[in-house]
């Protein structure tokens, strides 16, 4: 006769929130370009932009939403899954949480019990 | 002689009293088998009938889990839809909105509110790994209280108006 054990559960937290860095947009047109870099010179940062259009600039933020909305999808099933097969209730039940109380956990002389 | 047949008839009797108490332990013991037998037929019907309720259990949470997987997906798309109308707004006027043209006219502010904004995606981000919803956020009702980029996720109680 065979027995059936139970695998351990894998029991993986999500990682922690990532918090993004704060980015500063800067608009340049034609008319505010000269004021756009004299204030990077004057604030000692080097006098270039990595810059897009305003299209391009349209598909980044859309693409943003897209990988935002997967990073919440996904998230979504990995606790569907852990909710599915590591329910919370079955997880604390075969835990070692009993607590003692002080006369359980008192200590033993095993030399005076010798013979 | 008739001492003879007396002995054969009892012999007989003897006999046969020896087969029928052969018969009937095997009786019982034949009794005992199906008897057995019963209880583990009753034990693996029970089984079974546990099996099943499981398997109902688990198709009754795996539909579950699926509509809810398909409502918060649903609220995904809202706010890509809140992505795409922010660019293509049309005015009362008929006017498409035109970020770039905003931008060449009021670049100050139009960097203002990237600022603002840039601060509301990074938090969209948060929210989006698990991040808790503020007291705040959870409050949010009125479109100057939300997370402009995603409300969909960021403010559960705002009703688009």
């Amino acid at each position: 006769m065979t027995t059936e054990i139970e695998r351990v559960k894998l029991d993986l937290e999500l990682p922690p929130v990532v918090v993004l860095e704060q980015i500063n947009w800067k608009i340049i047109t034609e008319g505010n370009q000269e004021e756009v870099f004299a204030e990077l010179k004057k604030a000692n940062i080097d006098p270039v932009l990595f810059s897009l259009t305003d299209e391009d600039y349209e598909l980044l933020q859309r693409n943003n939403v897209q990988l935002r909305n997967q990073i919440v999808r996904l998230v979504a099933q990995l606790k569907a899954y852990k909710e599915y097969y590591e329910p919370k209730s079955q997880a604390k039940a075969g835990d070692d949480s009993k607590t003692f109380t002080d006369t359980e956990f008192k200590p033993v002389d095993f030399n005076s019990t010798k013979d | 002689m008739f001492s003879q047949l007396k002995l054969i008839i009892m012999g007989i009797a003897v006999l046969g009293a020896m087969g029928g108490l052969m018969y009937v332990q095997h009786l019982k013991s034949e009794n005992e088998i199906l008897t057995l037998n019963n209880q583990k037929l009753e034990g693996a019907v029970a089984q079974q009938q546990a099996v099943i309720e499981q398997q109902l259990k688990d198709i009754a949470q795996i539909r579950d889990i699926n509509k809810e997987l398909l409502a918060k997906n649903e609220k995904l798309v809202g706010d890509l839809n809140v992505a795409n109308e922010k660019f293509n707004k049309v005015n009362a006027s008929g006017e498409r909105r035109d970020i770039g043209n905003l931008a060449v006219n009021k670049p100050k502010s139009i960097q203002i509110i990237e600022g603002r904004r840039e601060k509301q995606r990074a938090r969209c981000f948060e929210i989006a790994q698990g991040s808790p919803l503020t007291e705040e956020e959870l409050n949010a009702t009125k479109k100057s209280q939300i997370n402009a980029e995603c409300p969909n996720i960021a403010n559960p109680n705002y009703v688009p108006y």
